[in-house]
């Protein structure tokens, strides 16, 4: 920096105070640790005593001062810092004034300015570092938290304290003091040491004691349970005659059941196979009646095999039957059908051929092709008026010169009858029907009726009807449609 | 033969914290510093009183030679100049703008130093 800065603010830190009281607190927390293992080593009796470590006393106070100041040294720093700063930059600011306006002056001021900046080089972390106030807690906290604690000062003292009251309780005069108390209990305890060893000695010759006591017992075990194993071996040919004895009059079945369901199964593998039954016996430890018994099951299963597949086979066979009677009655529909197709076929040629000869009236008027098939001798008369019944029968009779009869009801008006149906009446009476109306009636196509604004009633019932029992005959369907719609019908209110 | 409790204190950990205190809070307070003088000097900018703007414009945040901290001053040719205005000739009264900034610059200052040393602490584990 080739100029001396005239004026500098320094904004820094100076860590040095803090490592100081860091190395203090270290040390600090040495001697308490020390002092810690050594109160330790020399109590016996320490429920009591952590009991009372919870508690705070005096001298755990002055321990905590201690720690405190040991970390106070921040403190001097501290509290000058963040309070001088300000008072000697104004210090120094009227010493600039006062120091006067002239040229000459100006070098005191700018030595001041540089005394400003070394002042300001005091200002490190200033009133920030006040808050160590309480760090010195926030580490009395930790500390007694790693050593899971509650405060560590008052632990030291309690435990002096502690010290004094187990000697004192082992006998030791009421005034003794620190020191003697701890060479007291390092003797009682050595006496304690002494005593356990010896009760240990005892103890461990008591369980030798008791342990041969235990393997003399366990061999006198093992002997009785040899022996009843022998009894049991001897008691076999026994049991087994007894088996026999007691499977008689329970017959085979009874038999089977006291066998074990795999050794069944096995002794049935190995009959089939053609194993003996001596052998069968000796394979699985069984009496002659139970290996009896087996053969019975096998012999039983086999029967019921054969029974089973002869009932298979006949119902294979009238499967059998039942399809070919089938197909029997397929047939003669399928040929009922053909006579049916030859005998309407025979019965339209005839028709033709009567039409032919003009003694038919079955003619179709509503269509041209159907008009020209009526003969020329009956379509005259029908020119002249005359309906298709009339013009054929006057055709028919002036074909063998016959007179007609004027009475004849065919004859009563001329034209074809025009129905009336002044009472009603629902049909289909072919296209170009004429038909005579009577007043006050309501003509409607069937196909618009019931179909609202219009039709007949004005409502359309749509009915859905699920036959669950289609193999019936026409009628019985009908019949059962006709019942279901009245019903819904009643259902919804409809009276007839 | 009565119950006993053995204590094992172990201190390693503390103290290792204790160790490392010292340097957590140098790395947590670094960058406050350099905030807090990057501040004033803003601050002096704005004060300072504007001619050329040279004076102004020399305003400068610069680290320390230890690494401490960081000074912030008029550099280059204009540090008479800044003198003349900090604290005034026998012509022309004090229109002080270094100082000023720094002492308003104060209660930030410490109030960020205060948390990067908790920040150091907790990061420690010695904090609550």
């Amino acid at each position: 920096m080739a100029d001396q800065p005239a004026l500098i603010v320094r904004v820094a830190t100076n860590l040095e105070e803090l490592k100081q009281g860091m190395v203090e607190t270290k040390q600090q927390v040495q001697t308490t640790t020390a002092a810690i293992g050594q109160f330790a080593a020399q109590t016996g009796d320490l429920p009591a005593k952590v009991q009372r470590f919870t508690g705070a006393t005096t001298e755990a106070a002055s321990a905590s001062d201690r720690l405190r100041n040991s970390l106070g040294q921040f403190d001097g720093v501290l509290a000058s810092m963040g309070v001088n700063i300000g008072t000697e930059i104004r210090g120094l600011t009227e010493l600039g004034e006062a120091s006067g306006k002239t040229a000459s002056q100006l070098g005191l001021i700018a030595t001041a300015g540089l005394v400003v900046g070394a002042a300001m080089a005091g200002w490190k972390i200033g009133r920030a570092a006040a808050e160590f106030f309480d760090l010195d807690q926030k580490i009395g906290a930790a500390t007694a938290k790693l050593l899971g604690w509650g405060d560590l000062a008052g632990e030291v003292g309690g435990a002096q304290q502690d010290t004094i009251n187990k000697a004192i309780r082992d006998g030791a005069d009421a005034t003794i003091s620190y020191t003697a108390a701890i060479a007291f209990n390092t003797e009682h305890l050595k006496a304690t040491r002494a005593a356990s060893t010896a009760a240990a000695a005892e103890t461990k010759a008591l369980a030798a004691a008791d342990q041969a006591a235990s393997d003399s017992i366990q061999a006198n075990n093992k002997l009785q349970l040899q022996h009843l194993k022998e009894e049991i071996a001897a008691m076999a040919p026994f049991r087994e005659a007894m088996g026999e004895l007691n499977s008689v009059g329970q017959g085979w079945k009874g038999t089977l059941d006291t066998i074990d369901g795999a050794v069944v199964e096995g002794s049935k593998v190995y009959l089939e196979a053609g194993g003996s039954q001596t052998a069968l016996a000796e394979a699985y430890g069984l009496t002659d009646a139970q290996v009896k018994s087996v053969a019975s099951a096998l012999k039983d299963d086999a029967e019921a095999t054969k029974l089973a597949t002869t009932e298979t086979e006949r119902l294979v066979a009238a499967a059998d039957e039942a399809a070919a009677a089938l197909d029997r009655q397929q047939e003669a529909a399928a040929k009922l059908k053909r006579e049916t197709a030859a005998a309407a076929a025979e019965v339209e040629k005839l028709k033709a051929a009567n039409r032919a000869m003009g003694n038919s009236t079955q003619y179709d008027l509503s269509s041209d092709s159907g008009r020209a098939q009526v003969p020329e001798k009956i379509r005259v008369w029908l020119h002249d008026g005359y309906s298709l019944a009339q013009a054929a029968q006057i055709a028919f009779l002036m074909s063998w010169g016959l007179p007609i009869n004027a009475n004849d009801p065919l004859f009563a008006h001329k034209g074809p009858a025009v129905p009336g149906f002044k009472e009603g009446g629902v049909g289909d009476f072919g296209s170009g029907t004429l038909a005579m109306l009577h007043g006050r009636e309501a003509i409607v196509p069937l196909d618009k009726a019931g179909s609202g604004a219009g039709g007949i009633g004005g409502v359309t019932n749509v009915y859905h009807i699920t036959i669950t029992q289609p193999f019936a005959t026409p009628t019985q369907i009908a019949r059962a449609l006709d019942d279901a719609t009245m019903k819904r019908q009643r259902d919804i209110g409809v009276r007839f | 033969m009565p119950d006993q409790i053995a204590l094992d204190v172990e201190n390693a950990a503390l103290l290792a914290a204790l160790d490392a205190i010292p340097d957590a809070v140098f790395a947590h307070m670094k960058p406050e510093l350099r905030v807090t003088a990057n501040n004033i000097a803003a601050e002096a900018g704005r004060r300072i009183r504007r001619r050329t703007g040279e004076t102004g414009d020399a305003i400068t945040v610069d680290e320390t030679h230890n690494g401490d901290g960081y000074v912030v001053f008029v550099g280059g040719t204009r540090g008479h100049i800044a003198r003349f205005l900090e604290f005034g000739t026998s012509r022309m009264k004090a229109k002080p703008f270094l100082f000023a900034s720094a002492q308003l610059e104060a209660g930030p200052a410490l109030r960020r130093a205060r948390f990067a040393i908790q920040d150091a602490i907790d990061e420690k584990g010695l904090g609550d």
